[in-house]
């Protein structure tokens, strides 16, 4: 056994490139972003600058391949790459751009698709997407956006909820039904569409999500062939491929930020963390931690060797959504009230990052049921043909 | 990373299964369970005779010197099987304690019986004070002409009344700080004024009260140096924690199965009750105790053989997720099964009565989490 992941020379070298770069070209607005859902116009222009730096670089997907404007890296360096921006509250960078670019790439069509990929790629244009959580949010009956044909045209008719970090997108990257009574993974069209297309109004919705959300209504609108992603229904399979990975094995941050604000903050001269209910507090969201990393190192370890994963990536998902919510919870506990305080008080703690926590915990939590039922499934508590049991009474 | 058993572990968890599909269906796990010593010695030695005993003992000793990782994989099948036995007692927390206290003299002499499984020894560490740091022993050992005497009592001691020899934690300095003071003494069990109960109530290994009055030990029989004992025996403890988590994943895996088999096949309303989403939330939570244990469990050991300088921390945190863990999964197993799973022949019980126990036994999540919080300087 061996329970470490194992950084070689190179992807050292790696790092200490990455961080170079990244002392040299992150602008002083965005060194401590993580507490900021939403930048303001400064943080955002910078933000927007750096993101063509990266893109420049090839890191906004850096997996995919040079001609689709990725660095080609393997998945150990894509990682150092990530935990390094995440590390500065900016994973979500890559994270956007590399899902669209790894679903158009799924093919590598080029010809009218190169131009969007390229501007995304690139940072140019950022993009919205419809919101998904999981693949059971796909269910063709309550999808919201559904198509008809006109020839080689799409015409798409109805609303949806998207989200994406850019005041503005340059694409919409959409989800449609052809057939609300199919199969789901036969009865979805992806699309890359600018939102200017007549027919097209977006209205912002107010949820728990800190991020950017907003409700798109697509009134006959009139989509030509070249914004179809790959080909016709196969919108399932790209989400699940592009957008529903798992998650990547960092993100450990807000409870860091939580023990080092208990460890140096007192009360009467004592640290709150000496406390010992809040101590208490503290190490079970360690401890939770502790078994996230476990459970993604787990499934990670299995798909390296090619063994199929049943229950496993729902079970990671389903605590995670849990440890968060209790992380949320402990956070309230440890710190009283000021776990409420925004980026836009003063006398917010880290910058508001707890408070970020506190809604991201709740506004990015899929539905619970999802993946219990998945994992049921995987069990096979629902297909197994019956059989009599011995009763209590027998 | 690599999370796989190496070819060794294999083979031994292949063993250890076929062994404990053998020797330990339930009707056995009851029995031991319902005898009053809780002991049986055709299992003991037959454990001993294919060489578990010394397993953790270096082999100049006459032990196999295996590492913990390939004794986890033994003490999951023995929770997963509700093995009882003075295995953690003697092959692991006494020989421990022998290895890292004990002289070359005494290592020479007390390892080897404890490898072939000749003699069986248990540590007597907690007391009425129950905890398992330090600053909990109180009984005193006061020393006249070049010997000791022991006077006060131990409690919940497993396994005390089936050892030939008890290791008996006592206080030889008073301080301020609790780690220093403490000595070792290795007291026969039948030495006049030792006197042991078996402690009564739904407990599940045995525990012992263990009375000394007035006992003399002579100054050979102390283990190591006088008032310096605890780092030997901090270690030892973490080490038999780090096997105890494995044990107890077993166990918590077991019960994730019955609850999962018996809604697959229990038939309420015309459909299996694992139709139902109760139910089957019910199920899911055994299975998430059930992987956090094994996982967590697994990682301790992997650093305690890596010699890791986080091993205490990952001890610790193990022992705190299977210490909820696998009570919260019998809890859910017994949701699960209803009124069958009360019933003392079934099966599910004698695993709730394990977990309910050795929940305490080297140190709850409480006093876990508070441990982890030391180590990290929260």
């Amino acid at each position: 056994m061996d329970f470490t992941y194992k950084y070689t020379d190179g992807q050292q070298s790696f790092r200490r490139e990455v961080r170079s770069w990244l002392e040299t070209h992150l602008p002083q607005e965005l060194q401590d972003s993580s507490g900021q859902p939403v930048l303001d116009q400064i943080g955002w222009g910078e933000c927007a600058a750096l993101r063509k730096k990266l893109g420049a670089k090839g890191w906004l997907a850096p997996k995919e391949p040079m001609e689709l404007g990725g660095e080609g890296l393997d998945p150990a360096n894509a990682l150092v790459l990530f935990e390094e921006l995440d590390a500065r509250g900016l994973g979500w960078l890559t994270e956007e751009a590399a899902g669209v670019l790894q679903a158009m790439g799924r093919r590598n069509n080029q010809g009218d698709r190169e131009s969007p990929a390229t501007a995304i790629a690139n940072g140019r244009v950022g993009c919205w997407r419809s919101q998904i959580h999981s693949l059971d949010d796909l269910d063709p009956g309550d999808w919201g956006i559904q198509i008809t044909r006109d020839a080689d045209d799409c015409i798409l008719d109805g609303e949806g909820i998207f989200q994406g970090r850019d005041p503005a997108p340059g694409y919409l990257w959409t989800l449609a039904v052809h057939d609300p009574g199919g199969h789901p993974e036969q009865a979805f069209s992806a699309f890359l569409i600018p939102p200017n297309l007549d027919g097209i109004s977006i209205h912002p919705v107010r949820r728990m999500s800190p991020y950017q959300v907003h409700r798109i209504c697509f009134d006959q609108v009139r989509v030509p062939p070249h914004c179809l992603v790959d080909q016709a229904k196969e919108g399932w399979f790209l989400t699940q491929s592009a957008f529903l990975t798992p998650p990547l094995p960092v993100r450990d941050r807000p409870l860091d930020d939580l023990l080092d604000y208990a460890r140096t903050t007192t009360v009467q001269g004592v640290s709150i963390a000496a406390e010992p209910v809040r101590q208490q507090l503290l190490m079970e969201a360690y401890i939770n931690r502790g078994i996230q990393r476990l459970f993604r190192m787990r499934d990670a370890w299995m798909r390296s060797t090619g063994a199929a994963l049943t229950y496993h990536a729902a079970q990671t998902r389903l605590s995670e959504q849990r440890s968060a919510l209790h992380l949320s919870e402990i956070t309230r506990e440890v710190m009283g009230v000021y776990a409420l305080l925004d980026h836009r008080d003063a006398r917010a703690p880290k910058n508001g990052s707890f408070a970020l926590q506190q809604r991201l915990a709740l506004a990015d939590g899929r539905s619970a049921g999802s993946d219990s039922k998945m994992i049921a499934d995987a069990l096979g508590l629902v297909s197994h043909e019956p059989e009599r049991a011995e009763s209590p009474a027998a | 990373m690599d999370l796989a058993l190496n070819e060794v572990q294999t083979m031994l968890q292949n063993s250890a299964r076929e062994f404990m599909v053998a020797e330990m269906p339930k009707s056995r796990v009851l029995e031991i369970d319902d005898s009053p010593s809780g002991f049986a010695v055709d299992l003991w030695e037959k454990m001993c005779g294919i060489g578990w005993s010394g397993m953790a003992v270096p082999e100049e000793y006459g032990g196999s010197g295996n590492s913990f990782t390939d004794l986890g994989v033994i003490y999951e099948m023995m929770g997963y099987y509700a093995c009882s036995s003075p295995h953690l007692s003697s092959a692991v927390l006494c020989s421990q304690v022998i290895l890292e206290a004990g002289s070359q003299e005494q290592k020479q002499s007390l390892l080897p019986a404890i490898a072939s499984g000749q003699q069986i020894f248990s540590l007597a560490l907690t007391e009425p004070e129950y905890g398992w740091g330090a600053d909990t022993v109180h009984l005193q050992a006061t020393r006249h002409n070049g010997s000791f005497t022991l006077e006060g009592d131990k409690l919940f001691i497993p396994d005390a009344n089936v050892a030939d020899r008890l290791l008996v934690v006592a206080r030889t300095a008073d301080g301020p700080d609790p780690e220093h003071g403490l000595s070792i003494f290795i007291v026969d069990k039948d030495a006049p004024g030792v006197s042991v109960r078996v402690q009564t109530g739904w407990i599940g290994p045995k525990v012992c009260e263990v009375n000394f009055a007035n006992v003399a030990v002579s100054e050979t029989n102390v283990l190591g140096p006088v008032d310096s004992a605890w780092p030997a025996i901090a270690k030892s403890l973490d080490r038999g924690t780090a096997l105890l988590c494995a044990y107890m994943a077993g166990g918590t895996q077991k019960v994730f199965e019955m609850a999962r088999d018996y809604s697959q096949t229990r038939i309420a309303f015309g459909v299996p009750i694992g139709t139902f989403q109760r139910v089957q939330d019910h199920v899911i939570d055994t299975l998430n105790e059930a992987d956090a244990a094994k996982w967590s469990a697994y990682e301790a050991l992997w650093k305690l053989d890596q010699d890791d300088p986080g091993a205490s921390v990952s001890i610790s945190m193990a022992k705190a997720v299977v210490s909820t863990g696998f009570p919260k999964a019998c809890e859910a197993s017994h949701h699960v099964h209803g009124g069958i799973g009360t019933d003392l022949e079934f099966g599910l019980t004698q695993y709730t009565k394990r977990a309910r126990t050795l929940q305490h036994y080297l140190g709850d999540a409480i006093y876990h989490k508070a441990r982890m919080a030391k180590l990290l300087a929260v």
